[in-house]
This record gives structure tokens, C-alpha cells and sequence, in this order.
């Protein structure tokens, strides 16, 4: 196992992605905290696996995430990882989002980083260790129409943990993000849901490249994830990781809806 | 003249590299409004362009109140009845290690710089669309492309920029709408001044803020800090036909500085 000893906290676990990364961090050894707005989905998931305790967090209030660092910090003693799994999406064209879309979608997606970080950040600099990962998008660099606010967020998510990883260099911390190439129906359904819009048909999800089975990239990401949390990632920090080239700049008007 | 009698609104004009741009916009034959958040900064720019013999207008606008924004773009078709080029170009920095960064430099950052770039552009893309034309440029930063510390919430704005602008161009493609960001270097304002100040209080050990231009100076393979007039002629530019060809990109104007890849 490659993360035994180690613990971490993982943020949102509604969607495919968040799942397969916490089973396979779990799987390798480590202690987990993992939380969701819907406090029984986290319950839900830690109930199946090792060593892992879920709880209800809105990661657009600083002081639930606060909280919840806490109790991994007061079950575990230190937090040597967060991954941050919260994303809402919704597909509407620019022209037509109000500014209470615009501020809910830039808050959950890019905001939570912000908080997140900081609250993980004093125990990491007092370990002289920890890894930061944000779970973003591969919309961050293609940006395709209709997701401009989703697409914002995202590049704005890994702005900030660029910028981040070189302020935290010399505290033997690392921060990278992770960029999927599709959105999850989770992510629709949870961003219609907090911005009152109609949630899409079921099994709906955006995909980005007609080229690749999404159903397999949700477990080529918690590799990857594990990879960057391992010994064997120790010298990767400021970096956005996708898994393919972005063909996406070939199919222009993506976005394109799909079904499972 | 490259845009004469065309019609520009231009945020963040009262002064820096919105001033530099509203002028060269004058230069070239354009009517130029200015939107500034300081009113009286902007009345003295407006009246700088009426000298130039252009028409043009100052707006009190706080990009980040969308009310605001639309009277802007309100008054422009007003009194000039098109709408042929926005730039919105208002923007703030400040500096501060995350883990002392209090929410509101966070809010401050993301709400002028990068919220205030989507009311901006909203409100323009709405006039545009009827029009079937229009260009529009946003002020990104190389801060849009790169890291450093002490900026996370200022890197995460102008990344934010860069994506949105991205995604817009998209979007407006088919109508016959341009939508391109640029990412400045490290350019001689008022904001860079506060930069600097800044840097050398954190850097400590006696640094001055000369030190640090210098160093900004050394930085950039061109050796000179730009001027906000280099900026202002990639613009010109942008907003010409000369770029008709050109949407969805972040132009870097940095004299070369490579951690903007």
C-alpha cells in the first residue's frame, strides 16, 4: 500500500470521479475524512470503506470546512492530504446567466479552493508536509461555449493553486490539480439544484472528446490522484494534469450532451 | 485612421492602461466613453478625447454593480447609438500570503476582475448581438497564465479571465462578434507602483521599491519595464480590422517574459 500513515480529507463525493478517488485512497492505506453537501451521501460512501468517517459540509461556508478540518485533525491527528471534488456545472449560454448563477458556480467551484487551502494550510506548515489537489476541469483550457462561468471557475481554481505552489514550496507542501475531461451528471444536477433551474434528463453528462470512454476516466484519475499523493509524485507541484491532448479544439461547439 | 468614427466604451479609464487605450482609440478616429469608477478621473480623460476632436462621455460605473453596468452601455447607445468596441479593462491587484488572506481581498480581486469582466462583457454581448458585430477585449494579466506567490486571488482572477474569454468567444463566434483577452507584463501604473511597495515591504532586508522594478526590469528579456501605451497599440490592434481573424486568444504582451506560456 502506498498511503499508509497517511490521512486525508476529500471535499464533495457526489460524482463518479470523487467516489473512485476515495476508494482508491482509501484502498492504499489512508484514513479519511470525506464530506458532501448531503451529509447522508458522505455517510453513505465512508460506510463502505476502511477507516472513513463522513460528514456534511457546504464548502461555500468557511466555518463548516473550518469544522471539518478540525474533526480530521482531532480523529487523525494532521492532515497530510485534501482533495477538492466540489464542482457544480450549468449549461446555459452566457448571454443568459444571471448573476446569482454567475456568484453560486464561481463560489462552490473556485472559492471553496481558496477556503480550503487556508484552512488545511496551518497544520501542513506545522507538519512541514502535505498535498493539496483540486479537482478541476479540462474546460479550464478548452472553454467551451455555453459553460463560460463553469470554464472561469476552474481556471480560476488553478490560478490560485499555481500561485499557491510557490508560496508553500519551502514548506515541503505540494499543490497540483487535476483537470477530467468530462462533466458529470452530478455536477449538472447539483448546479440546477442550487440555482434553481430544471435538473437535466437523467444519465445526462457533457463530454469533450467523442474519442474517449468517459466511464473509464473516473479510475485513471484516482490513479492519478494517488500518484501525485505518493513518494512517487514528490517532486510535482504547481502543475494541472489531464489525461489526453485537447482534442476538444477540434469539436468546437462541445459541450456536447451525451448519455451514459 | 484604423477606427475612425467607430464607437469604444472602455472600463477602468480614468487611468493606466485604460487611459492609454481610450487615447489611442481617440488617435485612431473612435468615440470613446469612458467608465471609470472615479468620476472625476474620467471627466478629465473624456476631455482629453473631445480635444482630440472625438466625441465622448464619462460614466461613473462600479463594474461590479450590474445596474451600473447597463446604464453604461444604456448611455452609450444613447448618445452614439452603436456599439463597436468594449473593453473592459478595470481591474484591481492586491498582495497577501493565503494563509493570511482575509476573505474580503479574496472578494475584492474576484469580484472586480473577473465578475465584473462577465457583467461587462454581458451587457456589451447583449447590444452586439442585435448589432451582429462587435469586438470585445478584456484586460487579463500574465498573472492569467503563470504563478507567483502572494497573488493567489489575483492569479485566480485573471485565469478566470482567460477561460471566460475563452469560452465567450465560443459562444459569440457565429454572430460576428471578436472576443480576445490580453495579458499584460509588468507594466509602469499606478497599480504597479502599489506592486512594488508592496513586494519590497514583504521581501524586507532593506529592498526598495526601485529594487524591485529593476529586478522586473531584468526579468524581461526586453529589459525595460513596458509602458501602458505598449499595451494600448496591441489593442488598437484587437479592436481593428486587422484582427478580424482572431477570437478566443490571450495575447501576451510582456516583452517576453516565458513563465506565460
Amino acid at each position: 500500500m502506498k498511503l499508509s500513515d497517511k490521512t486525508a480529507i476529500v471535499f464533495g463525493c457526489n460524482g463518479l470521479i470523487a467516489q473512485e478517488i476515495c476508494k482508491k485512497l482509501s484502498n492504499e492505506g489512508c484514513k479519511l475524512i470525506i464530506t458532501d453537501l448531503k451529509k447522508e451521501l458522505a455517510e453513505k460512501l465512508a460506510s463502505n470503506l476502511k477507516n472513513t468517517i463522513g460528514i456534511g459540509v457546504d464548502v461555500r461556508n468557511e466555518k463548516e470546512i473550518k469544522d471539518a478540518i478540525e474533526i480530521a485533525i482531532k480523529n487523525y491527528d494532521k492532515i497530510d492530504f485534501v482533495v477538492n471534488c466540489s464542482r457544480i456545472a450549468l449549461f446555459k449560454e452566457t448571454v443568459e446567466l444571471t448573476e446569482n448563477e454567475w456568484d453560486t458556480i464561481v463560489d462552490f467551484n473556485a472559492k471553496s479552493m481558496y477556503y480550503i487551502a487556508k484552512a488545511a494550510l496551518k497544520n501542513m506548515i506545522d507538519n512541514n508536509y502535505g498535498v493539496i489537489i483540486g479537482v478541476t476541469s479540462k474546460t479550464a483550457n478548452s472553454a467551451p461555449s455555453n459553460l463560460s462561468a463553469y470554464s472561469a471557475s476552474m481556471n480560476a481554481s488553478i490560478g490560485f493553486l499555481r500561485s499557491l505552489s510557490c508560496e508553500v514550496r519551502n514548506n515541503n507542501i505540494r499543490v497540483n490539480a487535476i483537470c477530467p475531461g468530462f462533466i458529470e451528471h452530478e455536477e449538472l444536477v447539483l448546479g440546477a439544484e442550487l440555482t434553481d433551474n430544471e435538473p437535466p434528463d437523467k444519465g445526462i453528462y457533457i463530454q469533450f472528446s467523442p474519442l474517449i470512454n468517459v466511464a473509464n476516466e473516473p479510475e485513471a484519475l484516482a490513479n492519478l490522484i494517488c500518484f501525485l499523493a505518493s513518494r512517487e509524485g514528490e517532486f510535482v507541484t504547481g502543475q494541472a494534469y489531464s489525461l489526453w491532448d485537447d482534442d476538444a479544439t477540434y469539436y468546437r461547439n462541445l459541450g456536447q450532451m451525451a448519455e451514459f | 485612421m484604423r477606427l475612425e468614427n467607430k464607437v469604444a466604451v472602455v472600463t477602468g479609464a480614468g487611468r493606466g492602461i485604460g487611459k492609454a487605450i481610450a487615447l489611442s482609440f481617440a488617435k485612431e478616429g473612435a468615440n470613446v466613453v469612458i467608465a471609470d469608477i472615479n468620476i472625476q478621473e474620467a471627466e478629465q480623460v473624456s476631455k482629453e478625447i473631445e480635444k482630440l476632436g472625438r466625441g465622448s462621455l464619462a460614466v461613473k460605473t462600479d463594474v461590479t454593480i450590474k445596474k451600473e453596468v447597463d446604464d453604461l452601455i444604456k448611455k452609450t447607445i444613447e448618445k452614439f447609438s452603436f456599439l463597436d468596441i468594449m473593453v473592459s479593462n478595470a481591474g484591481v491587484s492586491s498582495m497577501e500570503y493565503v494563509i493570511d488572506m482575509p476573505e474580503e481581498k479574496w472578494d475584492f480581486n474576484m469580484d472586480i476582475n473577473l465578475k465584473g469582466t462577465f457583467l461587462v462583457t454581458q451587457a456589451a454581448a447583449k447590444q452586439m448581438i442585435k448589432q451582429q458585430k462587435g469586438k470585445i477585449i478584456c484586460t487579463a494579466s500574465m498573472a492569467g497564465k503563470g504563478g507567483v506567490a502572494t497573488q493567489a486571488h489575483y492569479n485566480a482572477s485573471k485565469h478566470g479571465v482567460v477561460a471566460y474569454v475563452k469560452s465567450l468567444a465560443q459562444e459569440l463566434a457565429p454572430l460576428g462578434i471578436n472576443v480576445n483577452s490580453i495579458c499584460p507584463g509588468s507594466i509602469k501604473t499606478s497599480m504597479q507602483d502599489r506592486e512594488v511597495q508592496w513586494s519590497a515591504q514583504i521581501r524586507g532586508a532593506g529592498a526598495t521599491a526601485e529594487d524591485i522594478r529593476e529586478e522586473m526590469a531584468n526579468f524581461t528579456p526586453l529589459g525595460r519595464i513596458g509602458l501602458p501605451e505598449d499595451i494600448a497599440k496591441v489593442v488598437v490592434f484587437l479592436a481593428s480590422d486587422d484582427a478580424a481573424f482572431m477570437t478566443g486568444q490571450a495575447i501576451n504582451i510582456t516583452g517576453g517574459q516565458i513563465n506565460t506560456l
